[in-house]
């Protein structure tokens, strides 16, 4: 009851303070602009930022296998959650360059329920074949040894400052230049006379991807749907369990930096963004505003909800409070997914078509 | 657009009336109701076929257990394999179908951890898993064994336990016990080769009694035995479900004549993309892992890939060749398509037609013996993987002219969710 009754408070000084962005006509040039300011307001620059993050961690790695010390580890794990939050930015967007030649599974293999990418590093680790720490060689390896799930491993459990962790560190060292390397080449992807960014602004019949403006406003459309869908179900559900006895925290991602909160916070940012950059509501119809409203609103209690977690990861998992914080994301995800899949898509005339957690 | 123009042209140039116009435009045109029947006579006609390979199989099997020799070990692959192109084609009916998809998981399921069944090789399978307290549990060597908090009794093998108690025991879905892969492996057994060539290497007195190799040699053909029973019970199940008035033809019926018609597009796209193109084809390039083959036992995968793509090139022009050589046909989702939007069906037309060339490409290099599919996944083979993503990005962009196609029918079609989420009361 108490809940009920803050939310509807919550809703009405909602609808108070912030109005539906202004309505713009859902034709062809409404539609482009939506186009447009997705790809340039935030698009573009969050695989700018991801580019960045990845190469300072990289350096940060350089200097700490140079010469080893508590503090340069330190740095090395401070960037780590950088860049963690950088690619929270980006995760949901399965097209694009990074979506070619196995760019994100090779940057994130995740989640990986068959643990294989644990079995591929520890063989490396014990291994030690120096020939993978060479410039580019980490490419042909599995996907699941190249990208932060890896990098996790080695910057969080491994000696890496200790005599016997020197190969670690290198193969720490190269993993951060490998997704330096890849976070660069989906930015450059976006960019230039051949870029995404063209291929998006200029769709038709000559378009090898994109033949109808509507298939690129969809494209944005599946990018937040599967941001929505697989938050709950592949990065939250499966940790949390039935009941504080079935939870699994060793399930939660990026659980060894201790940055799991983190990361959810920083998703729902990331989706609220989204949607508020491209100013995608704008495309409803006058009578159909009451869904930006209600977007905003539960993006709102989203942000809020996961932001207001106490890690440990394991604390948050078993403490009841806390677990009913996340059962109460949890709902709301699935009522923001019920708000674009069968709501706002049938106001802008869409279908949003297939995505990439299909087969799960 | 353009055919009104035409039939506009049409009345005024002669003295055409409007019934024989309207007429004109139905013909053109299949009736929704009409291909959502042909979609579901096919559908019986693939699920018979299926049905027909796995009693086969079955009988082979049973040959197999009687007389344990080479031949008959060899006789058994054979019916497996020929059993598997009829199944696989029927595999764009998965998705969309709910009463394929909950069903799919006990004949198909994949990929799993054969050390739940029999002996495994413990320097590359390992001997435990973080995921998978069952991971080793050898039900064939131990006719006890502890679940969680509960010890089963599993002194006899039979379908009920395999079925009711293994099949993903503890929710891990790698505890797959039954269906066709469970069986590829009691016939095959491991393949020890890596990303070397050659499958697995089962040999047939695993089933003799009399001079057993792998200990168990009894336990292990009961086994055999109930696992491919099992698979001819369900398989009989899905035909029923497609049958005149079956329950598979009465879900189809209940969404209406644009949620069927959403469904058909929804098994097509949903199998490309997230399944085949995805978690079968993609992941095994990326992780190098010979494991992440879906035959892995067999090395038979380029034929299941290659037979999804068959069979949803027949969904889609509503035309199924069966195992006996005959055809079934009726009007077509396609059909529909070009009516609506000549452009639309004709994108998808070429893309599955550029998929099946990719597929052949990599059929025919396993096939040929120049490479198996497990030897092109393998890091560093360039050519290998290369033949398989391009698969994928063939199949990629099979699902954005699907979604051309569900775009220009103005359908609404609902993504694949998890049943936990979507349909509480399929979680048992």
């Amino acid at each position: 009851m108490t809940r009920i009754l803050a939310s509807a408070l919550a809703f009405l000084s909602l609808l108070a303070a912030t109005a539906a962005p202004a309505a713009a006509a859902n034709d062809e040039a409404g539609q482009a602009a939506v186009v447009e300011r997705a790809v340039t307001q935030y698009i573009v620059p969050n695989y700018r930022q991801l580019a960045e993050s990845a190469s300072t961690l990289a350096g940060r790695i350089d200097r700490l296998c140079k010469e080893p010390d508590a503090k340069k580890l330190e740095d090395a794990q401070a960037g780590f959650r950088e860049l963690l939050r950088a690619w929270a930015a980006v995760d949901f967007l399965r097209f694009g360059p990074m979506a070619d030649g196995g760019r994100y599974e090779r940057f994130a293999f995740w989640p990986d329920p068959r643990g294989i990418g644990q079995r591929q590093l520890r063989r490396m680790i014990s291994e030690a074949n120096p020939a993978l720490l060479g410039e580019g060689a980490l490419k042909s390896q599995s996907a699941a040894v190249q990208g932060l799930p890896a990098l996790e491993v080695l910057l969080f459990e491994e000696p890496v400052t200790a005599a016997e962790g020197a190969f670690s560190c290198g193969l720490a060292a190269a993993v951060a230049r490998n997704l330096a390397g890849i976070a660069a080449e989906a930015r450059d992807g976006w960019l230039g006379e051949t870029g995404w960014s063209r291929l998006m602004a200029r769709p038709g019949p000559e378009n090898a991807v994109y033949r109808s403006r509507a298939e690129t406003l969809t494209e944005l459309l599946k990018a937040e749907l599967t941001g929505l869908e697989q938050t709950p179900d592949q990065r939250i559900r499966p940790a949390l369990g039935d009941s504080p006895e079935t939870a699994r925290p060793r399930a939660a991602p990026y659980y060894r930096s201790g940055s799991t909160a983190e990361y959810w916070h920083a998703t729902a940012r990331a989706l609220t963004s989204f949607a508020e950059k491209s100013e995608m509501m704008s495309l409803l119809p006058k009578e159909k505003s009451w869904i930006a409203n209600s977007v905003a609103f539960e993006f709102d209690n989203l942000t809020r909800t996961l932001g207001a977690l106490t890690p440990p990861v394991e604390t948050i998992l078993t403490d009841p409070a806390q677990r009913d914080k996340v059962s109460y994301a949890l709902v709301v995800f699935s009522s923001l997914k019920n708000l674009f899949h069968d709501q706002y898509s049938p106001a802008v005339g869409l279908s949003p078509g297939f995505n990439a957690l299909d087969g799960d | 657009m353009i055919r009104p123009a035409v039939l506009l042209s049409y009345a005024s140039a002669a003295a055409l009336s409007l019934a024989a116009a309207v007429t004109l435009a139905r013909a053109d045109t299949p009736e929704p109701a009409a291909v959502v029947d042909a979609y579901g006579d096919i559908a019986l006609a693939m699920y018979e076929d299926a049905l027909a390979g796995a009693k086969a199989l079955d009988a082979a099997v049973d040959k197999l257990i009687a007389e344990p020799t080479e031949d008959n070990l060899k006789a058994a692959r054979q019916a497996w394999l020929a059993a598997r192109p009829a199944y696989q084609q029927t595999e764009g009916y998965r998705f969309g179908n709910a009463i394929v998809d909950d069903w799919e998981g006990r004949v198909n399921a994949w990929p799993l951890d054969e050390g739940l069944i029999d002996y495994v090789d413990k320097d590359s399978y390992g001997e435990e898993s973080d995921e998978n307290p069952l991971y080793t549990a050898n039900v064939i060597a131990n006719p006890s064994l502890r679940i969680g908090p509960d010890v089963i009794d599993a002194s006899k093998i039979t379908k009920e336990l395999i079925s009711e108690k293994l099949q993903e025991a503890q929710g891990v879905e790698a505890n797959v016990a039954i269906g066709y892969h469970a069986v590829e492996f009691l016939l095959w057994g491991q393949d020890l080769n890596g990303t070397g060539p050659g499958a697995g290497t089962r040999p047939a007195t695993d089933y003799d009694t009399a001079n057993c190799t792998g200990g168990n040699c009894d336990r292990r053909a009961d086994y055999l035995k109930a696992a491919s029973d099992l698979l001819v019970d369900d398989l009989e199940e899905m035909v029923a479900n497609w049958q005149d008035g079956g329950a598979a033809r009465k879900e189809l019926a209940d969404k209406g004549e644009n949620g069927a018609l959403a469904t058909v597009l929804t098994g097509l796209g949903s199998l490309s993309y997230g399944e085949l193109a995805g978690e079968r084809i993609k992941l095994g390039v990326l992780l190098h892992d010979p494991e992440e083959e879906h035959d892995c036992f067999s090395d038979n995968t380029q034929n299941s890939h290659y037979y999804d793509q068959v069979g949803m090139m027949a969904i889609w022009d509503g035309a199924y060749k069966r195992t006996d050589g005959s055809t079934v046909e009726g009007p077509s989702i396609a059909d529909f398509v070009a009516a609506k939007s000549p452009e639309a069906a004709e994108r998808v037309n070429e893309a599955m037609k550029a998929t099946l060339a990719k597929m052949d490409v990599m059929k025919k290099t396993a096939d040929s013996g120049e490479m198996a599919y497990d030897q092109m996944l393998a890091a560093g083979n360039e050519k290998g993987n290369k033949i398989l993503l391009d698969v994928v990005d063939s199949l990629v962009a099979q699902t954005r002219a699907i979604e051309g196609a569900v775009h220009a029918l103005n359908l609404s079609i609902e993504v694949e969710g998890s049943d936990s989420l979507d349909n509480p009361s399929a979680v048992q």
